[in-house]
């Protein structure tokens, strides 16, 4: 995993970025002060010793005028002092130099007067690379013996001290690196665990993406990532509750065509059987017109569907707009007026009531009107000559029945799918095509109401719509 | 003695068509809308050389109609509108010899019709027009006593037309029964079996010429 990578060597690189730091600080800090005493200590050696060798000088007896002679002295007694640790010179000619080391006096009268130090006083220079050593370089350059003036160059070599910083320095190192896989191995197992959810998650929504809308992860902890799955979860499930609306409006869209189809083809089968024999068979006159009658009658059949068909769907992609506050009273009014021709063939009463008279609801006019014609329209269907029918209304709503002969049982649940029909046949022949119920049902869910259904065979039915 | 069919199919719009073709075509037909109906008339009369059912009735449908017709030794062919072939399955391993999905083509049902009835050896065993009797098991022609020969292929489309005798057929019809769907031949191929069978039986009257359809034999029953 590359996060995993890329956190767990930044976080290395950082440890060992941070260790070098402090080791690189401190041993520099103690090389430092390791110098420092170091000059101090040599200084004051340096400076008694020079006061002791002057002292020396003065207590020998001999010409101080005499070049040579004094000359001979001072070098004398430098050398008991000093020994090889350092060089003497006079007007810039070396005298006396036992070291092993050439001292270039120009430079050290430069550094000096940079450093603003005196010419009488002792000059400490930094430490010096020379002929592969570190030294320190302390410098006066007028010592006064007798007349004349001399200048002493001793030096001190540090380069132990180097030496030591720099074999600590790779111990360190050493311990540093050890540590630091030490450190690796942990930080290994941590990173790891705290990015596990991550992998969790990739494999989860993989799945997802598989087509499996049940996986979930499970929550641990209260971090970040945690709080990434909770709503990762949530999108899950959403995206689940969508997928399964779609595939029941899918299913049910499925099924419905495929009822369409079936239904469409037995009119098909009945036109372009007629029309075959009507161009293929030689047919009597009264033959020929009662083919001609099919075909007209199974066409408009098929016409009637398409219109339900259209109908059903028109609202199936409804949303209910114009809904009125409409008198329920003028409402019923109309319906008997509008289905006054339906009633007379089977002499069929119509009774209304509406408690309260003056109950007022909000609908959709149009649509509930086609859902009360469908209902008494199946009322009628189902109903004897010279029977009636009740239609009432209340606060509650709607309710249509019937005293005809019912529904079976176990067909009531069924009435409300579309192209189901009880008696096929009669239906038919009345010119039904089995979706006025499923149409009731739709109009009845969009004033957010539903459709009920009593029924005792051979006794009556009723239909109630509650608003 | 006419071939007698059974007809039972709940629309009827298709239950008129099948039957007036069947009977333009020659056969007797009793026909009923309802399953229960068919059912009870059975029980007094069941001496049918076929039945032609449709699945969905009311009352008794298809498949409960079909052990009390085998019993009485009656073919079936099953008409519906599912073209499911689990369907297909039930009916046909319930016995059933055939079986037809909506909608369907009249010629093909009654092809299908006379050639489970040639398999139960119950379709007319010599047919007579007019002068002309014809011997389907022997294939021979004889007119006026006289025996005329046609050739397999003429004899064929002979058969053809008399099977549907009183139903045009058209040239494309009879190209694909006689030689095969696959056959791209003219259909000027069949003008010329047609003229030739028409001067052999001297049936310039019996085998019309429907224009801009084909061929109809037609016979006065």
């Amino acid at each position: 995993m590359k996060l995993f990578r890329k956190i767990y060597l930044q976080v290395l690189l950082g440890i060992l970025v941070l260790a070098m730091g402090i080791l690189g600080y401190l041993l520099w800090e103690v090389q430092r002060q390791n110098l420092l005493d170091t000059c101090e200590f040599e200084k004051d050696n340096i400076l008694y010793s020079i006061s002791y060798c002057v002292e020396r000088i003065g207590r020998e007896e001999f010409d101080i005028n005499h070049k040579i002679v004094s000359n001979t002295v001072v070098i004398q007694e430098f050398r008991n002092v000093f020994g090889v640790k350092g060089a003497l010179s006079k007007d810039g000619k070396e005298l006396y130099n036992r070291s092993s080391y050439e001292f270039q006096q120009d430079k050290l009268k430069k550094m000096r007067k940079a450093s603003g130090t005196g010419k009488t006083e002792l000059f400490v220079s930094k430490p010096q690379n020379v002929d592969g050593k570190k030294l320190i370089l302390f410098y006066m350059e007028e010592v006064q013996f007798g007349g004349s003036i001399y200048s002493f160059v001793i030096y001190k070599d540090v380069t132990d001290i180097y030496g030591r910083t720099q074999r600590l320095f790779f111990r360190g190192m050493l311990f540093a690196i050890c540590m630091l896989l030490t450190m690796g191995i942990l930080l290994f197992g941590g990173i790891h665990r705290i990015l596990q959810p991550l992998t969790v998650l990739k494999t989860v929504a993989a799945q997802i993406a598989e087509g499996e809308y049940k996986s979930r992860i499970q929550v641990t902890g209260k971090d970040e990532i945690a709080e990434v799955t909770i709503s990762f979860n949530r999108m899950a499930a959403k995206v689940e509750a969508h997928i399964e609306a779609l595939t029941e409006v899918n299913e049910k869209q499925k099924q419905l065509l495929g009822s369409l189809a079936h239904e469409l083809k037995t009119p098909l089968t009945a036109i372009i059987g007629n029309a075959d024999m009507l161009l293929t068979v030689h047919l009597s006159e009264q033959k020929t017109e009662e083919a001609i009658g099919y075909i007209l009658s199974e066409g408009r059949r098929l016409a009637r569907l398409s219109e339900k068909m259209l109908k059903l769907n028109d609202l199936e992609n409804k949303e209910i707009g114009q809904m009125k506050k409409v008198k329920v009273g003028e409402l019923l009014y109309k319906l008997e007026q509008l289905t006054l021709f339906q009633r007379q063939e089977k002499k069929i009463c119509l009774e209304l009531q509406c408690m309260p008279e003056n109950l007022q609801k909000f609908m959709d006019e149009d649509l509930m009107m086609s859902l009360l014609i469908n209902l008494l329209d199946n009322a009628v269907k189902a109903s004897k000559t010279d029977s009636r029918i009740l239609v009432r209304a209340d606060e509650h709503g709607i309710m249509v029945e019937d005293f005809g002969k019912g529904i079976p049982a176990c067909e009531i649940k069924h009435v409300t799918e579309a192209f189901y029909m009880v008696d096929k046949s009669r239906s038919k022949s009345a010119g039904g095509v089995g979706l006025g119920l499923a149409l009731c049902e739709k109009i009845a869910e969009l004033h957010g109401g539903r459709l009920d259904i009593e029924s005792q065979e051979g006794k009556g039915t009723r239909v109630s719509v509650f608003w | 003695m006419r071939t007698k069919i059974l007809v039972i199919e709940d629309d009827a719009a298709i239950l008129s068509f099948i039957t007036t073709s069947l009977e333009a075509t020659g056969y007797e037909v009793a026909s009923f809308i309802d399953g229960n109906e068919a059912s009870v008339s059975l029980d007094k009369y069941h001496d049918y050389s076929l039945a032609i059912v449709d699945i969905m009735l009311p009352g008794k449908d298809g498949f409960e109609l079909l052990p009390e017709l085998q019993s009485y030794g009656v073919p079936v062919i099953f008409l519906t509108a599912k073209g499911e072939l689990s369907d297909k399955v039930k009916g046909l391993t319930g016995g059933a010899e055939d079986y037809m999905v909506k909608p369907f083509e009249m010629l093909e049902l009654l092809i299908r019709v006379d050639k489970i009835l040639k398999r139960y050896k119950k379709s007319e065993p010599i047919i007579q027009i007019r002068d002309v009797v014809i011997d389907p098991e022997k294939r021979t022609v004889t007119k006026q006593g006289k025996e005329v020969y046609l050739k397999p292929m003429e004899f064929d489309c002979l058969m053809m037309l008399v099977c549907n005798r009183n139903k045009a057929l058209t040239r494309k019809q009879l190209l694909g029964q006689l030689w095969g769907m696959e056959f791209e031949g003219e259909t000027r191929t069949i003008d010329t079996h047609i003229s030739r069978i028409r001067k052999k039986l001297d049936f310039q009257d019996v085998i019309k010429t429907i224009p801009r359809i084909g061929y109809r034999l037609e016979v006065d029953e």
